[in-house]
């Protein structure tokens, strides 16, 4: 009996261990080029990434290869840019060429690149109509009891099956804020006297960019439509693969419509993040202040330890007003550019992809004999719409300023 | 050059092998008994179809059983030209289509869901099927509404004069099947029941975990699958019959655990699947060479899937606040109609079959949803009680879908023979109705006694597509009509053989190119739930080809059978949305090998062995990889289905050992072994490094070696 239980026991072992089948990649791909350019109508010229893309599989050769202008050509309605090496910059195994060139609806672009030891690839597309925003609307509503911004944009016209839009909500911020400078105690004046002088405003304006997808409420998770969160990061010309999201534009097909009008919500959490009087941005600061120059700091001799100082804490700064923005940035996109803007999406969040048993709805290229994007928009933009505002009353500044001391003046 | 004389020879030697040829089929349906199925086999041999096979009952229940029950899906998995899919599910890749483009009938009606168990075991009960027709090419006017296949499932009629039956057990159901007369020659019954025994096992499992754990948490769960078919025949006459078919198959999946201390938690999922068939058939012979059939059918198939899940805290005032949540989603296809069905033969040179079909289709697919948070008191009410948020959404279709078809099959001349024929279909839904003209050829030419020739085209249209976003047969899947943003799918195949059959031997080649046009593909994140009210705009529309050369070779005395097939196959896939270019579709498999063999060495004993080989499925891994920075990468995806899994090869063998009883009864064991060398096949794959840091696949198998035993008795 021992002797069964022990064979059962190697052969489950067995059937097991061979679960693992691993398999060699070998012929899955050979070196190719790669490119992303995305011609833009009615925006600044874009640039283009050329790279040499080796096979996932082999390791690095360690080739780095160079591009120079005469490689590439970029016409457009047929007719040859010209370009010279001075618009290619190199990063490792990257070039990025600017070509310095604006676009038009209707131009057809193709590009072009030799090989030099591998396929000459080529890609074409066309520059998609000017999108347009009929009316940008802003409501106030509540959603899980808190109150969201609901955003309605309209165009002029209902959208059909084989149109395609990317979305990007920029949120501006314009904050003014006091800072007090703390003064020593001037007993001659009374036992708590202070003069807050001399008071520094200072106005901070930050951008930043929000997701405009449509989840509002914890209830949408149970319907969760997942293409309603499609989005990707959209930055300088340049598409960013991966899971980080720099500035997110959202992808809209007609699904998303309702006939001409789309909306979602601003999350009355991030209005919460935005009035927190004690923002860090790392953006323009008006005025400017002169930056002091740090002297350097004399090594510390490990010898005599350094009498800790207290820390000297900031002086306050009082937000006195504050007011957020919101502008709307509607590509229209070429059906390419929009296939591969949603297999970069999905590739990063459909976690069976690999697992055989879905469609292969995560890749794309539109490069005839190697890898990447030549796809196009068109841009424009709405005005800045005042989401909300806070101004402190000249009451209250006056009572920050000139604080009124117990049994004092 | 030929002279009158020469002619009048040549029409006198057409007009008797014309005769030959219709006479048996014509002098054979005479009566509607027993005969009318030889009838039916003799036509068979001389069929002008294409990509036809048949498979009667009693090859059926024979051979090696998966968990000890014989699957007509998976004995179709083995033919050539048609691809598997994964392992031990009931896909049907029939020429490169694409698992749900088949139609299924069950004694003529459509059935949706054909799977139990999430696809391990078809919906169809061996052992009340007759015979079941499956085509690949060249399908007669008569059938429509699927691009790639024709799975045509007739259940035996019950036996007019005497009672018997068959009592089955297998490694995880039991199986009852009873048949006999209720008025001796004139009405009879067929009924078999079948039932997965799983639940009966695990039930006493859990009722001891709950007894050791004093009931809290108390945990709940089990599985059962279940069907029931039922034939009652009448014969009013020697030349009316009416057959009354029932057909009801049902899964449930349930599992929960509830505690109810401080803590108070109620977690439950349900899951329920189905089918419901319901068909009265009269089949009437009007006239010598004109009969009829009519049917009328209903049909349900259908999904429900849910969970409850309540957790929350019990305070010391005995209230419970908690997070409250419910969920369920309902998929059904309701389907109601009639066929009226023609048999004419005119004369020796012409046999007309002819008639119309009128089908309403109901289609509902809706989610609902409840939730509660009692623990966040920042979403009570002004009244103090948690908000409730409530609800859902869904899709609602009505469509009809009639249709008229008329083919003919006449002799030309010179062993020539023609199928021809035109389908017209329509379908409208959504006050939108889409016409269809689908014309059907065949034609056949007898070169020698035992070997012809045969070439055919056909055009099919779909007007039913199935909402999945994942490969597999998920209870979540459900099936919405044509409409204008996702419109019929059409597929044109031509196909063309030569067919060699010598006495004990058959050597068949055949190839086919197909195509179709506007096919759907789900294009979105992936989820267990598609979306349901924008579902068109989620799937992405491109075509298909495929095309290939089956190869059959067998040999069959009453003892032993030895067949062999060989399949060389190319299966394409173009989505714009996808890729610009061709690419190879999921279940591209190159090369497809069965061999399959019977023995008999004595009457008690039946060995059976067949050893299944294809070339591996596809998937996609990311091709390329870009190094920037000096020390940063980028891994890229080129194009879909770039990479193909290992090779996929297993044995199964199996033994019949049956014990004759007196009165005809008989006892009968299986012994069945799936994957004898326990060849571990590639389900999925995904990317890895080996010990050197290079990249390599790594695949996983999921299916080892799996041993069943069953035992029957028939009475």
């Amino acid at each position: 009996m021992k002797v069964l239980k022990i064979g059962v026991l190697l052969a489950f072992a067995a059937a097991l261990s061979s679960c693992e089948i691993p398999f060699a990649l070998d012929d899955v791909s050979e070196p190719v080029i790669y490119v992303q350019y995305i011609p833009a109508g009615g925006s600044d010229a874009p640039g283009m990434r050329i790279a040499y893309a080796d096979p996932a599989f082999g390791k690095d050769d360690g080739k780095r290869y160079s591009l120079s202008a005469g490689d590439v050509l970029i016409s457009v309605n047929g007719k040859a840019m010209p370009l010279d090496d001075s618009q290619i910059e190199s990063d490792g195994n990257m070039f990025t060429l600017r070509p310095g060139c604006r676009f038009a609806p209707g131009d057809k672009v193709r590009v072009e690149v030799k090989g030099h030891g591998v396929k000459d690839i080529h890609a074409e597309t066309t520059v998609p109509q000017m999108p347009e925003i009929a009316s940008v609307g802003l409501e106030k509503v509540q959603r899980d009891s808190s109150e969201a911004t609901r955003v309605l944009m309209t165009l002029p016209s209902a959208v059909s099956d084989r149109d395609y839009y990317g979305l990007k909500t920029a949120i501006r911020t314009t904050a003014v804020s006091m800072t007090v400078p703390k003064m020593p105690p001037m007993p001659q004046f009374g036992p708590t006297a202070a003069f807050p002088l001399p008071v520094q405003l200072d106005t901070t304006v930050s951008v930043i960019y929000t997701s405009a997808g449509q989840i509002a409420t914890t209830a949408d998770i149970n319907n969760l439509d997942l293409d309603g969160f499609a989005s990707i990061s959209f930055e300088n010309g340049f598409i960013s693969s991966g899971l980080f999201r720099g500035e997110p534009m959202m992808l809209l097909s007609s699904r998303r419509f309702d006939g001409a009008e789309y909306s979602f919500y601003v999350n009355s959490l991030d209005s919460f993040s935005w009035s927190d009087i004690d923002f860090d941005f790392d953006e323009p600061v008006l005025p400017d202040e002169p930056v002091e120059p740090v002297e350097p700091v004399d090594p510390v001799d490990p010898e005599e330890p350094e009498e800790p100082e207290e820390p000297e804490m900031p002086d306050p700064k009082i937000l006195i007003s504050s007011k957020q923005e919101i502008r709307l940035e509607l590509y229209r996109l070429s059906d390419e550019l929009y296939n591969y803007c949603k297999a970069q999406y999905l590739v990063s969040f459909n976690m069976l992809s690999n697992f055989g048993v879905t469609p292969p709805n995560f890749t794309y290229s539109n490069i005839v004999g190697g890898i990447g994007i030549v796809g196009a928009m068109s841009v424009t933009t709405s005005d800045w719409q005042t989401l909300s505002e806070f101004e402190m009353s000249a009451q209250d500044i006056m009572e920050i300023l000139f604080p009124k001391t117990p049994g004092g003046h | 050059m030929f002279n009158r004389k020469h002619i009048a020879l040549a029409f006198a030697a057409t007009t008797l092998a014309a005769a030959n040829l219709f006479g048996q089929v014509v002098e054979k349906r005479d009566t509607l008994e027993t005969s009318y199925v030889t009838a039916v086999k003799e036509k068979m041999r001389n069929t002008t179809q294409t990509g036809l096979t048949r498979l009667e009952g009693d090859k059926l229940r024979s051979g090696v059983a998966v968990f000890g029950t014989p699957d007509i899906i998976k004995s179709l998995q083995m033919l050539p030209g048609v691809a598997a899919g994964n392992e031990l599910m009931s896909g049907l890749y029939v020429h490169g289509g694409d698992g749900n483009d088949n139609l299924f009938l069950l004694d003529g009606v459509p059935l949706y869901n054909i799977a139990h168990f999430g696809g391990f075991f078809s919906s169809f009960n061996t052992d009340v099927v007759d015979n079941l027709d499956f085509y690949k090419s060249g399908f007669p006017a008569r059938y429509g509404g699927r691009l790639s296949s024709v799975v045509d499932v007739e259940t035996s009629e019950g036996n007019m004069n005497e009672y018997h039956g068959n009592v089955s057990l297998g490694l995880i159901d039991g199986r009852i099947q009873v048949e006999g007369p209720i008025i001796k020659d004139r009405t009879s019954f067929n009924a078999g029941l079948r039932r997965s025994w799983m639940d009966v096992v695990t039930a006493p499992a859990i009722a001891y975990a709950n007894w050791k754990n004093g009931g809290s948490p108390k945990v709940d769960g089990g599985y059962a699958m279940w069907d029931l078919n039922t034939r009652v025949t009448h014969k009013f006459s020697p030349s009316s019959k009416l057959n009354a078919n029932f057909y009801w198959g049902s899964d449930d999946l349930h599992a929960g655990i509830n505690e109810d201390s401080d803590l108070v938690l109620k977690m439950n999922t349900r899951t329920t699947w189905g089918s419901l068939a319901a068909s009265v058939n009269w089949e009437y012979k009007y006239a010598p060479k004109l009969s009829g059939k009519l049917l009328g059918y209903y049909s349900r198939s259908g999904s429900d899937v849910g969970y409850t899940f309540d957790v929350g805290t019990r305070s010391d005032d005995g209230s419970v606040a908690s997070l409250y949540m419910d969920d369920d989603n309902i998929c059904a296809v309701r389907d109601g109609g009639f066929k009226y069905d023609f048999d004419w033969y005119p004369n020796s040179f012409n046999h007309m079959r002819f008639g119309a079909a009128m089908a309403y289709h109901h289609y509902n697919t809706s989610r609902k949803y409840e939730q509660r948070n009692g623990l966040m008191p920042s979403l009570e009410g002004e009244d103090g009680t948690p908000e409730t948020n409530t609800g859902g959404d869904g899709k609602a279709y009505d469509a009809f879908e009639p249709a008229l078809y008329a083919e003919n099959e006449f002799f030309i001349a010179y062993n020539f023979t023609l199928n021809a024929g035109l389908r017209l279909s329509m379908f409208s839904s959504g006050g939108k109705t889409w016409v269809n003209p689908e014309p059907r050829a065949a034609i056949k030419w007898m070169i020698t006694k035992d070997l012809c020739s045969k070439l055919s085209y056909t055009r099919m249209s779909q007007y039913a597509h199935l909402v999945s976003a994942m490969y597999i047969e998920l209870p979540t899947n459900s099936w919405m009509p044509s409409t204008p943003s996702a419109p019929p799918m059409v597929s044109d195949q031509i196909a063309g053989g030569l067919y060699f059959t010598p006495e004990h031997f058959r050597f068949n080649v055949e190839g086919w190119y197909k195509t179709m046009d506007g096919m759907l593909s789900y294009n979105g994140a992936n989820a267990f739930y598609p979306p349901l009210v924008n579902w068109e705009t989620s799937f992405t529309s491109g075509k298909g080809e495929s095309y290939g050369l089956e190869v059959e070779a067998g040999y069959e005395s009453p003892k032993l059978e030895l067949t062999a097939y060989y399949t060389l196959c190319w299966s394409w896939r173009q989505f714009e949305a996808y890729y610009p270019f061709p690419f190879p579709d999921h279940n591209d498999n190159r090369h497809k090998v069965n061999l399959v063999g019977t023995w008999k060495p004595s009457r008690n004993w039946s060995l059976y062995f067949n050893w299944n080989y294809h070339s591996g499925n596809r998937i996609t891994l990311p091709s390329h990889v870009i190094y920037f920075h000096e020390s940063h990468s980028n891994m890229l995806f080129q194009a879909p289905y770039n990479t193909k899994l290992p090779d996929y090869h297993r044995l199964d063998i199996g033994a019949d050992y049956r014990i004759f009883l007196p009165d005809r009864k008989q006892l009968a064991f299986n012994l069945s072994i799936y994957n004898v060398y326990n060849h571990m096949n590639a389900s999925f794959a995904m990317l890895d490094t080996d010990s050197d840091g290079n990249y390599i696949g790594m695949a996983y198998g999921l299916v080892p070696i799996i041993p069943t035993l069953s035992a029957s008795f028939k009475f």
